[in-house]
């Protein structure tokens, strides 16, 4: 009888579960309450709305369990808003489901850490947006969060649990980003980062404005995307996604999403069952796309360092066949220092 | 007591999920993912801490073609090793049997 770990039975079982829409990964925006106030941050709640109640989520980590699922990610807002956060993760927890926790940290104190350690996550992400406390704290619009952020880290990672670092690299913050990554190395986390901010639901493209043009990209990104060379950059060159496969998103309110960022709802779990919301239109649609209906990607010379996100495309232009400009434009960037047709930047941090 | 009256149950731990018959089971301590075989899985499944490995077995013996003495003998050796690396435990104390 094996016991061990190899990856590949867990890769025939994760493609298993892309095959018969089992909802293996969940990603649970718990609430859209947040103490902080980001102005990239996509997110527009809708103030008329209840957020789901503990009974709820328990009806529903429950039908989640039963068809499937293995990792849930909370997220908001801010999770540890919520009163009742850690009823909601102990029941998860008690069912079986990994738990990774997004949060920006400010609100973990010795206490809250302890009850963090009982819940055994797989690992609590803290977002953090510069090595200096007055680029963060701008960044949220939030004095003292910048240091609320790093005693959080501490305290976790005091207690052995696995914390990430995680960046949004913006025209603000692209001066520090190597230093973030020397931070997060130095207190034992790992760093994780985008480049790429996402307009607000309500279609809003204010959140856009600190994107990184096409120079700062390539000066932030040149020594690892050549660390990585060609084979490290390329992708498939499908451009497949799994949002709505083994993947789906659940909002405070309880609509189902394909993914976190395509907020076109299948069904609402207080009263549409799992199976019919994997079956509503708008999942069949995300699942249902190939290259070949991407009129404007396929043929593209960008598409093997490409990464498109149809929720991306469809935020920025409304279509979800269409092209992500973000997107395109971090491909050009990597195929540009892949095919070394620039030249290094003076610098490898961005704007120093 | 006796071996075969422990009462495997899965530890709190863990993190855990059948898919088809195969059981996925994180550690999240050690960040490792297991992949067990179909008897593993179904004796995981099994381990409920109410029933005893006794009980598993003959569950076993329904089940999977295999003897009682066979299934007892790869459901002792089998939580052993699941309890030696942290992944279950025995509940209590064996049940009486009637």
């Amino acid at each position: 009888m094996s016991t061990s770990a190899k990856y590949d039975p867990y890769a025939r079982i994760v493609k298993k579960t892309m095959d018969r829409l089992i909802p293996f990964t969940v990603h649970w925006e718990l609430t859209y309450h947040c103490n902080l106030q980001c102005p990239h941050c996509y997110i527009v709640p809708q103030h008329s709305r209840e957020e789901l109640s503990f009974d709820h989520i328990s009806d529903i980590l429950d039908i989640l369990k039963e068809t499937g699922t293995l990792y849930v990610i909370f997220s908001g807002g801010e999770i540890l808003t919520r009163k009742d956060f850690f009823d909601i993760a102990g029941y998860a927890r008690k069912k079986g489901v990994a738990l990774r926790l997004l949060t920006n940290g400010t609100l973990i104190d010795e206490q809250v850490a302890d009850q963090i350690e009982q819940l055994n996550p797989l690992s609590v992400e803290i977002s953090l947006y510069g090595s200096r406390p007055a680029t963060h704290d701008r960044i949220t619009a939030s004095p003292g969060s910048f240091e609320r952020s790093l005693r959080a880290l501490k305290l976790l990672n005091d207690r052995s649990i696995r914390t990430t670092v995680k960046s949004l690299i913006m025209k603000p913050n692209a001066a520090e980003f190597q230093e973030m990554r020397k931070f997060a190395r130095k207190i034992g986390s790992q760093f994780i980062y985008d480049t790429i901010v996402i307009p607000r639901l309500d279609g809003s493209m204010a959140p856009c404005r600190n994107r990184l043009d096409g120079d700062e990209l390539y000066r932030l990104l040149y020594p690892e995307v050549r660390e990585k060379g060609e084979n490290g950059n390329s992708r498939q060159d499908d451009l497949s996604c799994t949002a709505g496969l083994n993947v789906l998103s659940i909002s405070p309110y309880g609509d189902v999403y394909p993914c976190m960022a395509f907020k076109e709802s299948g069904g609402n779990l207080t009263k549409d069952s799992l199976c019919e919301i994997q079956h509503s239109p708008i999942f069949f649609k995300i699942r249902s796309i190939t290259l070949s209906d991407l009129r404007d990607c396929k043929g593209c010379e960008l598409v093997r360092y490409c990464n498109r996100c149809p929720a991306l495309a469809w935020l920025e232009t409304g279509d979800l066949l269409g092209p992500s400009h973000a997107d395109c434009l971090l491909a050009g960037v990597i195929k540009s220092v892949v095919d070394n047709k620039r030249k290094p930047p003076v610098t490898a941090d961005c704007c120093r | 007591m006796k071996t075969e009256e422990r009462m495997p149950i899965k530890s709190p731990d863990t993190a855990h999920q059948i898919i088809d018959g195969e059981a996925v089971i994180i550690t999240p301590g050690q960040m490792m993912v297991h992949v067990l075989n179909t008897v593993g899985s179904r004796i995981w499944d099994l381990a409920d801490g109410e029933k005893n490995i006794h009980d598993i077995a003959k569950i076993l013996t329904e089940e999977f073609d295999v003897s009682y003495e066979t299934a007892l003998e790869d459901a002792v050796e089998f939580t052993g090793d699941l309890a030696e690396k942290k992944m279950m435990d025995f509940a209590g104390k064996g049940k009486k049997k009637g």
